[in-house]
C-alpha cells in the first residue's frame, strides 16, 4: 500500500525545484526555464492532489471514510495545493512568471514543515472524534484554506511591489511592472476576501451545530476576525484615494500575517476550541 | 451636529475603528478570558489586576468600552450608508439613464465608425444582434434630434452591492445584541433513567426552569471497531415531556442537537453517576447439557430463564473488587477489577458464584451452571448544554446576505453601453461609450471586440 506522505515528500522537492526555475528565469529570462518552472508546480499540485486522493482512500478503507481535512498535517497539504493552483491561476492569467519566484517559497517552506514533521504535525490517519463529523467542517476548511491561499498570492505580489517600485532597467524590468503588482495583489484580496467571509461564516455554523455557539470569542475565532478587518480596512482603503501601491502592498503582508498567526500562531502560543488546525 | 455627521460619514472614521476593533481583539486572546475577575491576583499581580478590573479586561469582548466600539462602528456604518445612498439611487431612475451625446466626450472608452451602405434602421437592427451576442439588450430607446439614442446596461445592482453588505453586517450585530439579551446558555445534567427541567445557567450561579422536562432513557458511548480507544458517537436517548405526557422522543448527538420550542440541546459532556447500579451481562452454561443463555441483571434484581428453568439474581456488584477485613468491598468507582456475586436458584436450591471480568476461569465448582462475565455498562449521567438565541435567525441571514452582497460588489459590475446612431448625408454613423465602476480592464476588452465587429459587419 502506498503512504500518502510519500507524495508530500516528493512535492517538497517539486515546490523547491519549480522555486528555483521561477528564480532562474528571473535571471535569465529563457522561456525554456520558466516552462520547467511552471511545469513542476503544476507537479507539485498532482502530487498533492495524489497525496489526499490516497489518504481518503486509505480512510475508506479502515471503514471510517472522511476527507482529508481534519488535522494540522492535513490542512498543510490542503494549504499548499491551494497556493499551487492559485499561483497556476494567476499565472495563466497574467501570462508572467515570475509571480511564482516570490509564491512557491510559501508552498516549500509549508510542506517542508510538513514533511519533516514539525511540531503539531501528525500523519497518521485517525478516526473522527464526534466533534469533527460535520460536513460544515468541510466547507469550513475549503473556504478557508483557499482564502489563506489568495492571500499567499497577494503578499508575494506585495513583497515583490515593494522591491520593485520606483526601479528599473536591467533587471527590474523583467519583473510584471508595478501597477500590474499592485493589480495582482488587489485581485488576490478580491479572491481572498469572499472566501475568508464564507470560512468564517461556516465555521460559525459548525459551532453553532457542535459547541452550542456560534461565536464564543475564542483566540482562533478572534483571530480570524481580526485578520478580516484588516482586508476590510484593506479594501476600504483602497477605495480612497493614495492608499494604492506601497500602504497597500504593506497592509496585505500584515494582512498574511495575521493568517498565519490566526492558522498557526494561535495553536502553537495559545490554545482553545480547535484542538488542531 | 454636522461636524459628527461629517466624522461619521467618512470612510476614514471606518479604517480607523477597524484598526481599533483588530487591535484591542487581541487583548482578549492574551488574557484569559472568564465572567468574573476572580484568581488575577496570582496570575497577573495587583497593579496589573486593577487595570483588568477597572477596563473588564477579564471579559473585554462584553466589556463597556468595546460595546462601545462595536456600537461606533454600527453608526458609522448607518451614517456612511445614509450620507451616500441617495448618490447610488440616482442610478435607478430614468434621467441618469438618458444622456446626450456630448456624454460620449466624458467616457474612457468609446469608438465611432461610419457605416456607408447602411440605412439607421438597418444598422441599429446589426447593433442590437451584436451587442445581444454580448448579453446585452436596450432598456433605453429614444429620439435625439436626428439621431436615435439607445441605452444598454447590466448590474445595476452592484451599485446597490455594498449597501446591501454594510446592511447585512449591521443585521448580524442586532442578531447577536438580541441573543445576547434574550438568549441564555447553561447546562442540563441528567443521570440515565432521570428527568429535570432544570437548567443551570452559565457561570453556575442561577438556575431557570424550563417550561418542561426532558428524560434520559439511556446514555452510550461508541467507539470504533479498529480503534476501541477513539470514540465514534455519543448519544443520549432522551423524550421530551411536557403536562406529564411524552411528545417527542430524540437522539441527541454531538454535531446533531435537539431542539424543541426554539431551545437546542447539544450532546455536551457525560460521565460515570454510579457504577455500582449498572447492567452487568452474564453467560450462564448449563454444564450438564451445555447450553448458553445471556442474563442483564442489576443489583438487587432476579431474571427468569424458564428454558432452563432456573432464577438469576445479582446480589453485588464491586467495580474495583478487593477482600478486607470486613469481606468484599471496592475500592474505587472505575472498573479496575469489575466482580459480582450472582445467585442462581433452581427449584429450591440457591447457589451464589462469584464472577470476575478479569479471571474468567474462577467458576463456583459445587454449581451445575458456569457464569461469566461478558459486559458491565454502569449507569452514566449525561450534560445536555443547552442554549436558547433568538437572534441566531438574523444572524444566518445576514451572513448570507453578506456572502451574496460581496460577490455581487466585486464580480458584478454595472456596465452601461451608450450608442448613438445617427444619419449621414452618405451611410449612418454609429458612436458607442461604454463605462463601467469596476475592472476596467475587462470590459475594454470587450468594448474593443464589439467596436471590431461594428467595423468589420457594418
Ligand atoms: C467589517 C465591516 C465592513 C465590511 C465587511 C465592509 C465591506 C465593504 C466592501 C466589500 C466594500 C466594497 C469595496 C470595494 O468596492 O472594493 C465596501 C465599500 C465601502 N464601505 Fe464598507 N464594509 C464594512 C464597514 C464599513 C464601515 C464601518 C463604513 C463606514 C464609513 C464603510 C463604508 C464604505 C464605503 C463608503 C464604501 C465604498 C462605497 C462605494 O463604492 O461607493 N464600510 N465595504
Amino acid at each position: 500500500m502506498v503512504k500518502d506522505t510519500v507524495f508530500v515528500a516528493y512535492a517538497t522537492f517539486t515546490a523547491l525545484g519549480s522555486f528555483v526555475f521561477y528564480l532562474s528565469y528571473l535571471v535569465t529570462k529563457s522561456e525554456k526555464v520558466g516552462k520547467i518552472g511552471t511545469l513542476l508546480n503544476v507537479a507539485t499540485g498532482l502530487l498533492l492532489t495524489a497525496s489526499m486522493v490516497t489518504r481518503t482512500y486509505i480512510t475508506i478503507q479502515k471503514g471510517w471514510g472522511h476527507a482529508p481535512f481534519t488535522n494540522l498535517y492535513e490542512s498543510m497539504v490542503f494549504f499548499g495545493w491551494s497556493i499551487s493552483v492559485l499561483l497556476l491561476l494567476f499565472e495563466l492569467k497574467y501570462k508572467n512568471k515570475t509571480l511564482g519566484t516570490f509564491v512557491t517559497p510559501f508552498i516549500f517552506i509549508i510542506l517542508a514543515y510538513t514533511s519533516l514533521g514539525g511540531p503539531g504535525i501528525n500523519t497518521e490517519v485517525e478516526p473522527l472524534i464526534p466533534a469533527l463529523q460535520s460536513n460544515w467542517l468541510i466547507a469550513h476548511v475549503i473556504t478557508a484554506f483557499l482564502s489563506y491561499a489568495a492571500f499567499a498570492v497577494s503578499c508575494g505580489a506585495s513583497i515583490m511591489y515593494l522591491l520593485r517600485v520606483n526601479k528599473t532597467g536591467g533587471f527590474w524590468d523583467r519583473l510584471p511592472s508595478a501597477e500590474t503588482l499592485d493589480e495582482i495583489n488587489y485581485k488576490a484580496v478580491l479572491i481572498g476576501f469572499p472566501l475568508l467571509t464564507l470560512g468564517i461564516v461556516t465555521g460559525a455554523a459548525w459551532a453553532h451545530y457542535a459547541w452550542g455557539s456560534y461565536w464564543s470569542w475564542d483566540p482562533k475565532e478572534t483571530w480570524s476576525l481580526i485578520t478580516w478587518f484588516i482586508y476590510a480596512a484593506f479594501l476600504h482603503a483602497r477605495y480612497m484615494r493614495g492608499w494604492r501601491g506601497k500602504k497597500a502592498a504593506f497592509l496585505s503582508i500584515v494582512g498574511f500575517a495575521a493568517v498565519l498567526f490566526t492558522y498557526l500562531g494561535v495553536n502553537l502560543i495559545i490554545s482553545g476550541l480547535h484542538s488542531y488546525a | 451636529m454636522k461636524k459628527i455627521w461629517e466624522i461619521f460619514s467618512s470612510i476614514k472614521t471606518a479604517i480607523v475603528l477597524f484598526f481599533l476593533i483588530a487591535t484591542t481583539s487581541i487583548i482578549g486572546t492574551i488574557i484569559k478570558q472568564q465572567p468574573t475577575p476572580e484568581g488575577y491576583e496570582k496570575l497577573y499581580g495587583p497593579t496589573f489586576t486593577k487595570v483588568i478590573k477597572a477596563l473588564e479586561l477579564y471579559d473585554m469582548y462584553h466589556s463597556w468600552w468595546f460595546q462601545l466600539l462595536l456600537i461606533l462602528f454600527a453608526l458609522n456604518l448607518i451614517i456612511c450608508s445614509i450620507d451616500r445612498l441617495p448618490r447610488i439611487l440616482r442610478f435607478f431612475k430614468r434621467e441618469t439613464r438618458i444622456k446626450e451625446r456630448d456624454y460620449l466626450n466624458s467616457l474612457p472608452i468609446k469608438c465611432r465608425h461610419r457605416a456607408k451602405n447602411l440605412t439607421p434602421e438597418q444598422a441599429k437592427e446589426k447593433v442590437l444582434s451584436i451587442l445581444k451576442e454580448k448579453g446585452f439588450s436596450p432598456s433605453e430607446e429614444e429620439k435625439q434630434g436626428e439621431s436615435l439614442y439607445l441605452f444598454f446596461e447590466k448590474g445595476v445592482i452592484n451599485r446597490l452591492g455594498v449597501y446591501i453588505t454594510h446592511f447585512s453586517i449591521l443585521l448580524v450585530l442586532i442578531g447577536g445584541l438580541i441573543g445576547s439579551i434574550f438568549g441564555f446558555t447553561g447546562y442540563i445534567t441528567l443521570v440515565e433513567g432521570g428527568k429535570s427541567n432544570n437548567v443551570v445557567l452559565r457561570g453556575g450561579f442561577s438556575n431557570k426552569p424550563l417550561p418542561f422536562e426532558i428524560e434520559c432513557d439511556k446514555f452510550e458511548v461508541q467507539f470504533y471497531k479498529n480503534r476501541p480507544d477513539v470514540p465514534k458517537e455519543y448519544t443520549s436517548y432522551v423524550k421530551v415531556i411536557e403536562n406529564g405526557k411524552a411528545v417527542k422522543s430524540a437522539k441527541i448527538e454531538v454535531n446533531h442537537p435537539l431542539v424543541h420550542r426554539g431551545i437546542y440541546f447539544y450532546q455536551s459532556s457525560y460521565g460515570v453517576f454510579s457504577s455500582e447500579n449498572g447492567l452487568l451481562t452474564v453467560k450462564i452454561r448449563d454444564k450438564r447439557t451445555g447450553e448458553v443463555r445471556k442474563v442483564q441483571l442489576r443489583v438487587g434484581e432476579t431474571q427468569k430463564v424458564p428454558d432452563m428453568g432456573i432464577e438469576v439474581k445479582l446480589i453485588a456488584f464491586y467495580p474495583d473488587f478487593v477482600i478486607t477485613e470486613e469481606g468484599p468491598t471496592t475500592r474505587s468507582q472505575e472498573l479496575r477489577n469489575p466482580a459480582a456475586l450472582v445467585e442462581i436458584k433452581k427449584g429450591n436450591s440457591t447457589i451464589k458464584s462469584w464472577v470476575f471480568a478479569f479471571f474468567p476461569n474462577v467458576h463456583e465448582k459445587k454449581s451445575d451452571y458456569e457464569v461469566k462475565f461478558v459486559s458491565f455498562k454502569p449507569v452514566f449521567y449525561t450534560v445536555l448544554q443547552v442554549s436558547k438565541d433568538p437572534g441566531v435567525w438574523l444572524v444566518w441571514i445576514g451572513c448570507i446576505l453578506m456572502i451574496v452582497a460581496i460577490m455581487i460588489t466585486f464580480f458584478y459590475p454595472h456596465r452601461r453601453i451608450f450608442v448613438w446612431i445617427t444619419p449621414q448625408s452618405k451611410g449612418t454613423e454609429i458612436a458607442l461609450g461604454f463605462s463601467t465602476n469596476r475592472n476596467q480592464e475587462a470590459f475594454k476588452r470587450l468594448a474593443e471586440e464589439v467596436c471590431e465587429k461594428i467595423k468589420k459587419e457594418l
